[in-house]
């Protein structure tokens, strides 16, 4: 009997050691916070969705969707774009809306349409959970508010950077096998022929500039994107250029969604008119087509493949023909 | 490699060939150039010939390019660290990642101290100057700009300090 104590007593002080390993805020960082969040339905309306619900983690934070669902089944009117490869982007959304990640952070769960929360009720929710009560006062120093909950969130968005893909292989480490031949075929012809590189280059290849590609038509594709915010008629149909990285498992693509695969996209970009016949305000850039041969295509295709993080491997097999 | 195997493997040539030679004989031969009655001493004329025109295009092919290598330029961006890297190949390639992320490749060429560099993402056909300022052991560098009409290159390169990290390919 004396025995059976001794170990009672002896398993149950490891349990509550373990346990509090595992809670104690002070070894909760911002980023680790803003991840329990974001994953947390705790802050939309109905309690049933959270950021990763549209940004899915094995998707590159991207949604399979064209249009993600937001409460009560609720559709959006875009694309949900990857949350990755966030910390060098000095506008956020499709239009921009955002200037910092703390201003996007919040926009989503007051949105009707996504999460649905009135700020001070996420607010009060978080004030009134006892974990995220002592956690933010650990980290912040202060009760959850709407300045650090965006803070929480952004330090964890900063964290989901990803260069690690076999394209950084082969031009940081020289290591030429690391992807296809018909993958250094297509980063030339992204270089050239494509004339991608006009748009898309930098880290996360994608410029800070807004193009229309010439999906506005005032008709039938009436999201005026760009303007919707600055309210100049320059700006109807222009977008923020989406980042390539991890590109190959964020399908569907364009704002709209509108294309199901890479392939799609390049067919789309070789002549735009054969598909959007009647686009207002196209960038000057896609006045003519590219004359892409079906191998430059298949290259260009292998290459974005190739910008895929090491991570994501096994998903691109799944998602690849 | 081959280059210089086939150096070595001259020079032991010429220099076994004129081992087998008398003073007089290399004498007479340097007098009388025309005379080639001796085959020992065709072959010495026309292996010292091949071994110069080696000597010569190794002297070239050798030339230090002391931009071969990677250079880090580590600062700051919005609050947080960066990390510039840029690699200099032998092949006059180049390459730039941030936070090991490529973000620039192109082509480039040293003119003396002036490096003259271009990449599809400003213009493939046009070249942005730099003159090029090494520091210590040659360890460390400065660009200055000569002349670049590319707005983000020059931004990106002018009057950045880089430290050299290791030899590249």
């Amino acid at each position: 009997m004396k025995k059976f104590c001794i170990t009672l007593l002896a398993l149950g002080f490891i349990l509550v050691i373990s346990l509090s390993a595992f809670n104690d805020p002070e070894q909760v960082t911002a980023a680790a916070l803003g991840r329990k969040l974001f994953f947390d339905p705790i802050l939309s309306r109905t309690k049933k969705i959270s950021c990763a619900s549209c940004h899915k983690e094995e998707f590159a934070f991207s949604d399979t969707s064209a249009i993600s669902l937001g409460v009560h089944n609720r559709k959006g009117v875009r694309n949900t774009p990857s949350a990755m490869n966030m910390s060098l982007q000095v506008a956020f959304f499709w239009d921009g809306r955002a200037a910092t990640l703390e201003q996007q952070a919040l926009i989503p769960l007051q949105n009707p349409i996504e999460m649905d929360m009135p700020l001070a009720t996420a607010v009060w929710r978080l004030q009134n959970n006892a974990y995220y009560k002592t956690a933010f006062l650990t980290i912040f120093n202060e009760a959850p508010n709407a300045n650090n909950l965006a803070k929480a969130l952004s330090a964890f968005e900063r964290t989901l950077e990803t260069g690690d893909s076999p394209f950084d292989d082969w031009r940081l480490n020289d290591n030429e096998a690391a992807v296809s031949e018909s993958a250094r075929r297509g980063f030339t012809i992204f270089n050239t022929k494509g004339r991608c590189i006009q748009c898309h280059f930098g880290p996360d290849f994608n410029d800070v500039e807004f193009r229309s590609i010439g999906l506005y038509d005032g008709k039938k594709m009436s999201d005026s994107g760009r303007a919707c915010v600055t309210k100049k008629v320059n700006d109807l149909g222009r977008f923020k250029i989406g980042a390539l990285r991890n590109v190959a498992i964020t399908a569907p693509y364009m704002h709209n969604g509108m294309f199901k695969t890479l392939r799609q996209v390049i067919d789309y970009y070789n002549d735009p008119d054969k598909i959007v016949p009647y686009s207002i305000n196209r960038d000057t850039l896609l006045k003519t087509p590219m004359n892409l041969t079906e191998q430059e295509k298949t290259d260009l295709e292998n290459f974005l493949v190739s910008l895929t993080d090491k991570r994501f491997a096994g998903k691109l097999k799944k998602t690849q023909p | 490699m081959f280059v210089a195997e086939l150096l070595h493997a001259t020079y032991s040539k010429v220099f076994a060939t004129y081992a087998q030679l008398k003073p007089d004989e290399i004498l007479f031969f340097w007098r009388y150039p025309d005379h080639h009655q001796n085959t020992a001493m065709k072959k010495f004329c026309l292996l010292s010939t091949l071994a110069i025109m080696l000597s010569s295009a190794i002297a070239f092919k050798t030339e230090t390019n002391l931009l071969v290598g990677k250079w880090e330029h580590t600062g700051t961006y919005q609050g947080a660290p960066f990390n510039f890297l840029a690699i200099f190949r032998a092949n006059g390639t180049f390459d730039g990642f941030i936070n090991k992320k490529e973000f620039v490749s192109g082509t480039y060429h040293m003119n003396n101290d002036t490096l003259h560099m271009s990449d599809p993402t400003c213009n493939a056909k046009y070249e942005g100057s730099y003159k090029v300022e090494f520091f210590g052991r040659q360890d460390s560098l400065k660009f200055h700009v000569v002349q670049d009409t590319c707005m983000g290159r020059r931004q990106g390169t002018d009057g950045l300090l880089f430290k050299k990290i290791t030899a590249a390919k």
